[in-house]
C-alpha cells in the first residue's frame, strides 16, 4: 500500500514536472545560448524550408573557419505571422531575416545595427530597405527582378517573335498561345496568395517613375483609371475575363505550376526572377525559362525593376552580437548564388537571363525617407489595404471570373475610397 | 525483574512514541475533518486545469479586452489609448459585418448534423450489432488534423475528381459544377466539411447520453405499443435534454465563429469568409490588432445572446 502510494506519488510529480518544463524550457535555452559550456552558439532563423541541405554546407563551412562557434539553423513556414510573434519577447534567435511588416521606425527597437552607411556602400548594395538615417540594420541576401517568368518555346509555338510592350499587346501574346497551343497562356495561381502581390509590383516599370511607390502612399487616385497600379490590376482582370488563364483557379496548385511550367504547358506566370532558377532545375530544356519586365517601353528600353529580397539582421538582444555580425556577412556572400537571386555584393555579376539583351534598363526604386515609410505603413493599416499581400488581388480574379457581385471598376472605386481614407487618416 | 530506572525508561521511550504518533496525527492528513479533506482533495484536483484556464484562456480574453481599446499593430512596443475608435469603426460600415451572413450556412448545417447524429446515435445504441465499431467509424474523422481533411476534400471538389466522378457513375453527370467556384455551392461544399468532420463527435456524445436512458422506460413503451419514432420522440428526447442543450450550444457558437475549414480549404476568399477569418485577416494581414481584438469582443457578445436566447426557449419548452 505504501509502495503504490509513493508509486503514485511519483508518476504525479513527474507529470507535473514535464507539463511545467514546456512552459519555461524556450526562453532559458535562448538566452543560454551564449553561455553554453564551449563557445558559443548562433541560433540562425530563415523562411526557407527547403534549403536544409545547402545550409548544412553553410554551417560546416562557418564552423571550421570560427572554431569555439556552433551554429544551428531554424526555419519557419509561416515567417512573417510567426516572427512577429516571438519578437514579443527576447528570444527570437541571433541571426534572423527581418520581417517585412517591421517598419524604419521600429529597426532600433529589435535588431542591432550593422554599421553606418558610408562604412557599408562599398561593398554591400540594396540597402534601402534596412537604411535608418545613415545607420544600417541588416544586409541584403540579395535581390531580386519584378516582372513576367515565361517559357520561349511556348511563345515561339503561338508565333511571337517580340515580347509584349504595352498591355494590349500582352492580352495578344496571351490570345495567341491559347488559340495555337495547348498551353495555358497565364497561370495565376489564385490559392497561393503570395504570388498574387507581384501585380501590385509592377507599377515603377509600367510607368517609369522611379519614385513611384513613394509617391502612391499620398496619391488619392492611386486605384483609378491611368494610374499604373489600375493598369496592372486589369492586365490579370481582362486576362481571367477573356480565359486566357487556368480553368478552375480555385484548385491551383503551385508545386504542380512549376512542373507545367517547365514542361511547357504554361506559358507566363507573375512571379519574380527568383523563380527562374527553380523551373529551370525542373526542366528538361532549362534555356527555355526566360523573363521579361512587365509590358512597357521607356526611351526604347524596357524597364526592370530588381528589388532586395529579405535583409537579414542580428537581434538586439544577442549575447554573440560580434560573431552574429560575422554570420550575416558571410550568408550574403553564398546565399544569392544558391537561391538564384542577384547578389548584393558589389561587383558580382549577373545572372544571364537579366545580363542579356540590351533593351533591358535595370532600376531600383527611390529609397523613401523614414517618414515616408511610416506615413506608407499608416496608410495600409488605416485602409485595411496591404499591398505586400496578395489576398485583396484575388477579388480581382474573381471578378474576372464573374462571381463577384461587383464590377472590376466598382472594386477599383472602392478601394480608391479606402485609400483615401487612409490617406486622410494622416492628415495629408 | 525489570529495575525502576528501566520502568521509567521504557515509560519514558512509549511516552515519546506516542507523542511522536500524536504530533504526526495532529498535522497529518487523516487528523482533518471530513469537511476539510473534501475541499482539499477539491482544490489540489481543480489546481492544474484552473491554472491552464487562467493562462490559456481568462488572461489572453482580458488582454484582448485591453487591446480593442488601443490602436497596436501587434508588434510595436508602444500601444496608444484610442479609446471606441475601434469600436466605431466596426459600426460605421456594414462590411465588416458581411461575413456574419456566411455563417448562417453553418448555422443551417449546425441544425442539420444535430438532427442527424441524434438520429444515428439511436440507430447505434438499440438494437444494433457491432455498435462499438459504427461508432469508431463515426468517430474517427474528428481525430484527424483539420490540414489532413482540408487537403482530402480540395482534391474531392477538384473538377473532374472525386465527387463528379463518383456522381458521373451514378448518372447523375448532369450536376457536376465548379464546386468550390461556384459561389452558389462553395460555402455549401464547406459547410459539408464542416458536418462531416464533426458529427462523429456528436454521435458519440448523444449515444452514451441515450445509454444512460433506463431500459424499463422503453421496455414498458414499446409493451404499450410505440413504435420506434414514438420512443424517441416522447422518451429519448426529453431524456438527452442535457446533453442536447450542451451540444446545441456548442455547435452554435461553433457555426458563428466557423474557421478552420474555410480557412484552410478557401483562405476565406470568393464569398466565404467567415467573420472569425476575416478578423485574423486584419490582426495579421493588415496589422490591425487593436480593430481585430473589438471584432474578437463583438464575437463573444454575439455568442453570449445567441446561447442566453436558446438558454430561454429550452428553458421554456422544458
Amino acid at each position: 500500500m505504501k509502495v503504490r502510494k509513493q508509486l503514485a506519488l511519483l508518476l504525479a510529480g513527474v507529470l507535473t514536472f514535464g507539463s511545467l518544463t514546456g512552459c519555461g524550457g524556450n526562453a532559458n535555452n535562448g538566452s543560454t545560448g551564449g553561455d553554453s559550456k564551449s563557445g558559443k552558439t548562433l541560433t540562425v532563423i530563415t523562411h526557407r524550408t527547403d534549403m536544409d541541405a545547402t545550409f548544412a554546407k553553410y554551417k560546416a563551412e562557418f564552423e571550421s573557419s570560427h572554431p569555439g562557434t556552433k551554429v544551428k539553423f531554424e526555419s519557419i513556414t509561416n515567417y512573417q505571422q510567426d516572427m512577429n510573434t516571438r519578437m514579443s519577447t527576447e528570444d527570437y534567435g541571433d541571426v534572423l531575416m527581418i520581417p517585412g511588416n517591421i517598419t524604419k521606425n521600429q529597426f532600433k527597437d529589435f535588431f542591432e545595427p550593422m554599421g553606418k552607411i558610408d562604412e557599408l556602400k562599398d561593398k554591400y548594395g540594396f540597402l534601402d530597405n534596412v537604411n535608418v538615417d545613415g545607420t544600417i540594420y541588416g544586409l541584403s541576401t540579395g535581390a531580386n527582378a519584378f516582372g513576367f517568368v515565361y517559357n520561349e518555346k511556348v511563345l515561339k509555338d503561338a508565333g511571337i517573335e517580340k515580347l509584349p510592350t504595352t498591355p494590349e499587346e500582352f492580352q495578344a501574346m496571351l490570345k495567341a498561345i491559347k488559340e495555337k497551343t495547348s498551353a495555358t497562356p497565364l497561370y495565376t495561381n489564385y490559392v497561393a496568395d503570395w504570388c498574387l502581390n507581384n501585380y501590385c509590383l509592377q507599377q515603377i516599370e509600367l510607368s517609369g517613375d522611379v519614385d513611384y511607390m513613394n509617391k502612391m502612399v499620398y496619391n488619392k487616385h492611386e486605384f483609378e483609371k491611368g494610374s499604373a497600379t489600375y493598369t496592372s490590376l486589369k492586365m490579370l482582370n481582362d486576362a481571367v475575363a477573356n480565359k486566357y488563364v487556368e480553368a478552375d483557379p480555385m484548385t491551383s496548385d503551385w508545386e504542380g505550376s512549376k512542373q507545367a511550367m517547365a514542361d511547357g504547358k504554361i506559358g507566363v506566370m507573375c512571379l519574380g526572377s527568383w523563380a527562374v532558377g527553380q523551373m529551370q532545375a525542373l526542366s528538361k530544356a532549362p534555356e527555355n525559362i526566360k523573363f521579361m519586365g512587365a509590358p512597357a517601353i521607356h526611351d526604347g528600353k524596357q524597364y526592370v525593376q530588381i528589388s532586395s529580397d529579405y535583409t537579414m539582421g542580428v537581434n538586439i538582444h544577442s549575447k554573440n552580437k560580434d560573431i552574429a555580425k560575422e554570420f550575416v556577412k558571410y550568408f550574403v556572400e553564398k546565399y544569392p548564388a544558391d537561391s538564384n537571386m542577384i547578389s548584393s555584393i558589389a561587383g558580382a555579376k549577373l545572372p544571364d537571363y537579366l545580363a542579356g539583351s540590351s533593351n533591358l534598363e535595370l532600376v531600383q526604386a527611390k529609397m523613401g525617407s523614414s517618414q515616408g515609410d511610416i506615413d506608407k505603413d499608416k496608410v495600409q493599416k488605416e485602409s485595411l489595404i496591404n499591398i505586400n499581400d496578395g489576398k485583396w488581388v484575388k477579388t480581382i480574379i474573381e471578378i474576372g471570373l464573374g462571381n463577384g457581385k461587383q464590377t472590376f471598376d466598382d472594386y477599383m472605386a472602392s478601394l480608391n475610397k479606402s485609400w483615401t481614407a487612409g490617406i486622410e487618416s494622416i492628415g495629408k | 525483574m525489570r529495575t525502576n530506572a528501566e520502568k521509567v525508561a521504557t515509560n519514558n521511550t512509549t511516552q515519546i512514541a506516542t507523542s511522536t504518533q500524536n504530533i504526526k496525527k495532529k498535522f497529518g492528513f487523516s487528523s482533518l475533518p471530513y469537511k476539510k479533506q473534501k475541499i482539499v482533495i477539491s482544490i489540489v484536483f481543480l489546481f492544474i486545469p484552473v491554472l491552464l484556464l487562467t493562462v490559456l484562456t481568462y488572461i489572453p480574453a482580458i488582454s484582448m479586452f485591453g487591446y480593442s481599446f488601443t490602436d497596436w499593430d501587434g508588434i510595436s512596443k508602444t500601444k496608444n489609448f484610442i479609446g471606441l475608435k475601434n469600436y466605431q469603426t466596426m459600426f460605421s460600415d456594414i462590411k465588416y459585418f458581411q461575413p456574419l451572413f456566411v455563417s448562417i450556412y453553418y448555422l443551417i448545417a449546425t441544425f442539420i448534423q444535430i438532427g442527424l447524429a441524434i438520429i444515428i446515435a439511436y440507430l447505434v445504441s438499440f438494437g444494433c450489432k457491432a455498435s462499438g465499431i459504427f461508432k469508431g467509424v463515426y468517430f474517427f474523422p474528428s481525430l484527424v488534423n483539420s490540414v489532413a481533411i482540408g487537403f482530402v476534400f480540395l482534391l474531392f471538389f477538384q473538377p473532374g475528381s472525386t465527387l463528379d466522378a463518383v456522381l458521373n457513375m451514378l448518372g447523375l453527370g448532369g450536376f457536376t459544377k465548379l464546386w468550390l467556384q461556384d459561389t452558389s455551392t462553395n460555402n455549401i461544399s464547406l459547410a459539408f466539411v464542416s458536418v462531416w468532420r464533426y458529427i462523429g463527435y456528436n454521435i458519440v456524445m448523444f449515444a452514451a447520453a441515450m445509454a444512460s436512458i433506463s431500459s424499463d422506460v422503453l421496455e414498458a413503451a414499446r409493451v404499450d405499443g410505440a413504435n420506434k419514432f414514438q420512443q424517441l420522440r416522447h422518451i429519448i428526447l426529453p431524456g438527452i435534454s442535457t446533453i442536447l442543450g450542451l451540444q446545441l450550444f456548442l455547435s452554435l457558437t461553433g457555426a458563428l465563429s466557423a474557421f478552420e475549414v474555410p480557412y484552410i480549404m478557401t483562405q476565406g476568399s470568393n464569398g466565404s469568409m467567415t467573420f472569425l477569418i476575416q478578423t485574423v485577416n486584419y490582426a495579421f494581414v493588415n496589422h490591425r490588432v487593436g480593430l481585430a481584438s473589438a471584432m474578437g469582443i463583438v464575437l463573444l457578445l454575439l455568442c453570449i445572446i445567441i446561447t442566453s436566447a436558446q438558454k430561454l426557449v429550452m428553458n421554456k419548452k422544458g
